[in-house]
């Protein structure tokens, strides 16, 4: 192969009767169709305008950052920002979050010494900061209380909220239910535009969407004494009690839906438990593992 | 002077764009087999252009482009297998008729596509720079730093590189 002959072609200055020259090489004819093969490779868009639009539109979003970044007034304000998150974590981090699994309950004791109880499977969460002039905490679940003579102290809820002086008092606020019982002292509760204010031995409680005060002559909740008490309740609510007092499954098999049942059962045994809800009924039970059957007695 | 602009006036830099980006877009597809990747790098090398006009001077837009393209190039995409497909349409309308000619040409098509992929990707580069864009040495030359000697060696070496593997295939 002539080298110099080739390279002219390859530079594009081969002559015409160079050309024939070359082709008598049957190795030139070989790169003859490598070359026009090659020619027909799949390329990319030839066209410069598509691109240069793309360019311009992200050119004007980067300008933008670059405005953010030299601006003095953005940057006085990027370090407020700053300095007021900062602050938000602290204040966050004296948040003082509390939860209770399924058949477990917890007592606490408040910065100002009142206690609470919390029931099983409930959430409460307050702001250790400023606690003495703001008491105020939000709760999901159950709860009773036993709050220190102060400042007014607010429990809310999803359903409401509970303002108290000094006292002792029960929070219910579970699923759909919501029901406020004062034992001692005197306990407002407000739910939407209702308040009410409950002296003790005063329920409140939420009834076809309405909060409607009810009297309760018992000094503590039950489930304080790992009691659970009931008083004409239907079935279907003791049952989801016993669920999940003791993280159980029920299965009920062919019975009255419209049963009611008034008494309580302890919380520390299962089988009494059952025994006290069953016997008076007129139901049995089976239990297998995590599953309770409670069935019609023939 | 036009000449003497700086690139930070955008009727100077859509005009450098223009006359630059379809050759460096090439360039990058040759090096990464990939329309999107080319496209992807070529843009980001003008982004940089732009963001640093006021320090690159007119005459040295092109090889900073490039420089950064390749840069790119290398940190992202380098090292992956590479394979160029054809056109849809490669066989001319008068041979058509002929199903084994045209089952030949599909067979020779392929060899030549993994001949391809096992070129390196100094002399695939400098090759379909010549061969498909029709570049003269000098050009090549400038674009890849060396001299138009090498240029013609990388090339002409591709090609027999290419002849053989296609004889051996």
């Amino acid at each position: 192969m002539n080298d110099k002959l080739l390279n002219k072609w390859l530079n594009g200055t081969l002559s015409p009767s160079e050309m024939e020259e070359m082709k008598e090489n049957p190795v030139f004819m070989e790169y003859l169709k490598i070359d026009s093969f090659v020619k027909d490779i799949d390329m990319p868009s030839q066209d410069a305008s598509e691109g240069l639009n793309h360019l311009k539109q992200k050119l004007v979003s980067k300008q933008k950052t670059k405005v953010i970044k030299l601006g003095v007034w953005l940057k006085v304000a990027a370090a407020a920002v700053i300095i007021f998150s900062v602050g938000y974590f602290y204040n966050a981090s004296l948040s003082q979050n509390f939860s209770t699994q399924l058949a477990q309950t917890e007592t606490l004791q408040l910065p100002d010494n009142s206690q609470v109880i919390l029931n099983e499977d409930s959430h409460l969460n307050f702001n250790e900061k400023n606690w003495n002039e703001n008491r105020s905490l939000s709760l999901e679940g159950e709860a009773y209380f036993e709050v220190t003579k102060g400042a007014v102290f607010d429990v809310n809820t999803n359903h409401g909220t509970v303002t108290v002086l000094g006292t002792k008092f029960n929070v219910n606020d579970r699923n759909d239910s919501f029901e406020v019982v004062c034992y001692e002292g005197s306990v407002g509760v407000k739910y939407e535009k209702t308040y009410l204010k409950l002296s003790p031995g005063d329920k409140a409680v939420l009834r076809n969407g309405k909060l409607v005060s009810e009297k309760k002559h018992t000094t503590q909740p039950g489930w304080i004494h790992d009691e659970s008490t009931f008083k004409n309740k239907p079935i279907d609510m003791v049952l989801q009690e016993l669920k999940s007092v003791y993280a159980i499954n029920i299965i009920t098999k062919n019975i009255d839906v419209d049963l009611r049942y008034t008494g309580s059962f302890t919380n520390l045994d299962l089988e009494v438990a059952l025994e006290t809800i069953t016997l008076p009924l007129g139901l049995e039970y089976a239990i297998e593992n995590k599953n309770v059957t409670l069935f019609e007695k023939d | 002077m036009e000449e003497e602009k700086d690139i930070c006036s955008e009727v100077q830099f859509d005009k450098m764009y223009s006359a630059l980006v379809v050759s460096l877009r090439n360039y990058m597809f040759f090096k990464s087999g990939s329309k999107d990747r080319a496209y992807d790098i070529t843009q980001e090398a003008f982004i940089k252009l732009w963001q640093n006009c006021a320090k690159v001077t007119p005459k040295k837009a092109k090889s900073y482009v490039y420089t950064v393209a390749t840069n790119l190039f290398l940190n992202e995409v380098a090292h992956e297998k590479v394979v160029f497909n054809y056109r849809k349409e490669t066989t001319s309308p008068v041979n058509n008729q002929n199903p084994q000619y045209l089952l030949e040409e599909k067979e020779y098509g392929e060899k030549l596509q993994r001949a391809l992929s096992k070129l390196t990707e100094i002399q695939r580069t400098a090759f379909l720079m010549s061969r498909v864009e029709g570049k003269k040495y000098r050009e090549i030359a400038e674009i890849l730093g060396i001299s138009e000697k090498a240029a013609g060696k990388r090339i002409s070496d591709a090609l027999e590189t290419l002849r053989q593997h296609i004889e051996n295939i």
